[in-house]
């Protein structure tokens, strides 16, 4: 690097390096909110899904599963793999649910054995609570799961973001579900 | 993506391409503080418009030698309705003496350069400033594509005709010595 070349970054750097990383924080932000906005769109339709924006870091795990003091739960996703071990990650937590892709071409009868639960208005009755602080986070009370259903979660890795949803199903298990236009 | 990481991720692209960006403006210009202020003038829009850089969409060169001619274009007007050379874009530092032989230099390697776009005058603008992104700037014809805003398909055409009219003024030239 020549003098003038260390010189200028020097300045630049100096002069205009905040105005660089709050412009970048911006994007970040508006990026999110893109998400949120798409999640809403699809909920709208009916799924009860929700897109957020995935964590690409490398070492957090997968999937979380952390007990809360008032017996619920909260799943942390970060990457979209291994459901039967995220299955099993769930019910070792107590909690009667089953983790399922959705997929393009999973079958529309696998959609007909779930009941959509509302995920961006979620009332006191849901059994899924989208914490809309950290869209990586829901928190799961087994407790309002139906005696006789079972909490579907699905999921699929959409570009660099996540896509989810959540209902429930009786009897017999879906096990894909339809990705929405497919 | 942290902090540091976004300034490390900038610097990188700062330091790969600011050699090529001076003498882009070393080939248009003979007055070193002039060729520093619009170096420094295309790095700060770069710097104020990072968020918008999509790699996906082209590569980090074709993105600033895209804002390096809209820079020149800015100033070359700002020149025309001055009517004189317009120095400074934002207060800038004037160089030292050590900066300013240093691209002393470079305008002076870029002597052929400035030869061979005067000989480009015959040219359309844009196949003009096509062969100097290829083959003085060193871009990608694909990469060159994405800095002048035109189609990819079409710049390999604009380059063939370019060259085919630049060996054409040669040959003109060689006949009439």
């Amino acid at each position: 690097m020549s003098k003038f070349e260390d010189n200028l970054w020097a300045e630049l750097q100096h002069e205009h390096g905040q105005a660089l990383l709050q412009n970048m924080a911006k994007r970040q932000s508006r990026r999110t909110k893109r998400w949120i906005g798409a999640a809403a769109a699809v909920v709208v339709l009916g799924t009860g899904a929700l897109a957020a924006s995935t964590y690409f870091g490398g070492a957090p795990p997968a999937y979380a599963v952390v007990d809360n003091p008032d017996g619920s739960v909260t799943l942390t996703v970060r990457e979209v793999q291994a459901f039967e071990a995220a299955t099993a990650e769930l019910r070792k937590h107590g909690i009667r649910a089953i983790a399922v892709p959705i997929r393009k071409d999973c079958s529309w009868d696998e959609w007909f054995k779930i009941e959509n639960i509302q995920l961006l208005d979620p009332d006191q009755t849901s059994a899924v609570e989208w914490n809309m602080d950290d869209i990586y986070q829901m928190k799961i009370h087994p407790e309002r799961i139906p005696a006789d259903a079972q909490l579907v979660l699905s999921a699929i890795q959409r570009g660099r973001g996540l896509q989810f949803g959540a209902g429930y199903a009786r009897g017999e298990m879906p096990k894909c579900v339809p990705m929405q236009g497919s | 993506m942290r902090d540091h990481e976004v300034l490390a991720a900038f610097e990188r692209i700062y330091r790969d391409n600011v050699g090529a960006i001076t003498r882009f403006f070393a080939r248009r210009c003979v007055d070193p503080q002039l060729v520093g202020d619009l170096t420094a003038d295309t790095f700060v829009r770069a710097m104020t418009s990072y968020a918008t850089f999509n790699p996906a969409k082209g590569s980090a060169s074709s993105w600033l030698f895209g804002i390096a001619r809209h820079t020149f274009a800015a100033h070359a007007e700002q020149s025309a309705k001055s009517g004189e050379l317009v120095r400074r874009v934002g207060g800038r530092r004037e160089l030292d003496s050590d900066e300013l032989a240093e691209l002393e230099a470079r305008i002076d390697a870029e002597r052929p350069g400035r030869a061979l776009l005067e000989r480009l005058t015959e040219l359309p603008e844009l196949e003009r400033e096509a062969v100097e992104l290829v083959h003085l700037c060193g871009l990608a014809p694909r990469e060159a594509a994405e800095a002048l805003g035109v189609p990819k398909g079409a710049m390999r055409t604009r380059l063939y005709r370019a060259m085919a009219r630049l060996r054409a003024v040669v040959d003109d030239e060689v006949e009439a010595r």
